[in-house]
């Protein structure tokens, strides 16, 4: 990236694999998600095995876990707010000698703590960013270097030429062989063909 | 020692000259029509495409007397592995090739009789015997050809 300077081997090894890690990611959800839209609708057509074991029970509840617990969560903020059930213990402890001064440190501790917090994520953001890049033009680059090698490999180059030549040399070697013997074929009949009219 | 080849052979190269011959001059009428239908005003004033085609007994002429003195061999024979030689080995040289090709007019008269002489024990047709030649396999090919004629050298044959 521009105006970083020399970035170190290490870094760039870390922003590699997260922007691979990012980018083979999405393509394949990407994939999968265009497989999926292929697929049929089994459970519209009806599960073809009609027995019920364990396993689908716990397939279904992993399945359906992260939308059980957001609306679980939802429900229960929405029930009962935290702050209100804990009014009456902050309001006795307001009250306690020097506790004026231990919620200003603690407030300034979570401060400090969220402005670190935020500076690593607008870091983590450049460092995707800067990863998504790399990865890209590193795997477009590489895999052109890689075609580019297997094409003038010398020794691919001499393989295919072998095998052509081969193929060719044998097709050639076949039909001379095959009219070779219709020549005689041709000449045994034409013999009868005579031996017989006389 | 050289086997002479038979008539399926000879044929099949027959028909890949005539193949490669008729291709050669198609394409070549073919850019005439074409370069004179864009100079339109500017081309010369015969059928280009025509007078090709009326000299193409004379450029076949050339195709087969080239190939048979220079070479001894057309690409179709070269493809099914035969080759011409004067009789008793050696190049068929222009003479002889000039002679063939008379030779092939006169087999080709009587409704091309003097070809099915290919099919006779000599296997030389009559522009053969006029010229002096034979159609031989090449040496990649007469273990083959002797293997079917169960080791019976022609030209020890009767006439």
């Amino acid at each position: 990236m521009e105006g970083e300077g020399r970035v170190s081997g290490a870094r760039l090894l870390f922003r590699f694999s997260i922007g691979t890690t990012e980018l083979a990611g999405e393509r394949l959800i990407a994939a999968l998600r265009e497989f999926d839209s292929l697929m049929p609708d089994l459970a519209a057509e009806g599960a073809p095995e009609r027995v019920l074991r364990l396993r689908h029970a716990l397939i279904g509840a992993v399945a359906a876990l992260p939308a059980w617990a957001r609306t679980t969560l939802a429900r229960r903020q929405a029930a009962r707010s935290l702050h209100g059930r804990t009014a009456r213990a902050r309001d006795l402890a307001s009250r306690l000698p020097g506790a004026g001064r231990l919620r200003r440190r603690t407030d300034e501790l979570l401060a400090r703590v969220e402005a670190q917090l935020v500076r690593w994520a607008l870091a983590g953001r450049r460092e995707e960013l800067a990863g998504r890049a790399l990865a890209d033009t590193a795997i477009r680059e590489a895999s052109h270097e890689l075609v580019s090698a297997v094409a003038e490999s010398p020794e691919l180059k001499r393989v295919i030429a072998e095998q052509s030549e081969g193929l060719g040399t044998s097709a050639m070697a076949e039909l001379r062989e095959r009219t070779a013997s219709a020549d005689a074929l041709a000449e045994r009949v034409t013999r009868r063909f005579l031996r017989r009219s006389r | 020692m050289t086997v002479r080849a038979g008539f399926v052979s000879r044929m099949g190269a027959f028909v890949v000259d005539a193949a490669i011959v008729a291709v050669v001059l198609r394409t070549t009428v073919w850019i005439l029509e074409g370069t004179a239908e864009t100079l339109r005003k500017f081309a010369p004033p015969v059928d280009l495409g025509s007078f090709v085609l009326g000299l193409a007994p004379l450029l076949i002429a050339i195709y087969l007397v080239a190939f048979w003195a220079v070479l001894g061999q057309t690409p179709g024979k070269w493809l099914l592995g035969v080759k011409i030689v004067a009789t008793g080995g050696g190049p068929v040289g222009l003479r002889r090739a000039l002679v063939r090709l008379v030779g092939y007019v006169v087999s080709a008269i009587p409704c091309y009789v003097g070809f099915l002489w290919i099919l006779g024990p000599q296997r030389r047709a009559w522009h053969d015997r006029l010229a002096g030649t034979e159609v031989v396999y090449v040496a990649t090919r007469r273990r083959a050809a002797r293997e079917q004629l169960g080791a019976r050298p022609l030209r020890q044959l009767p006439a």
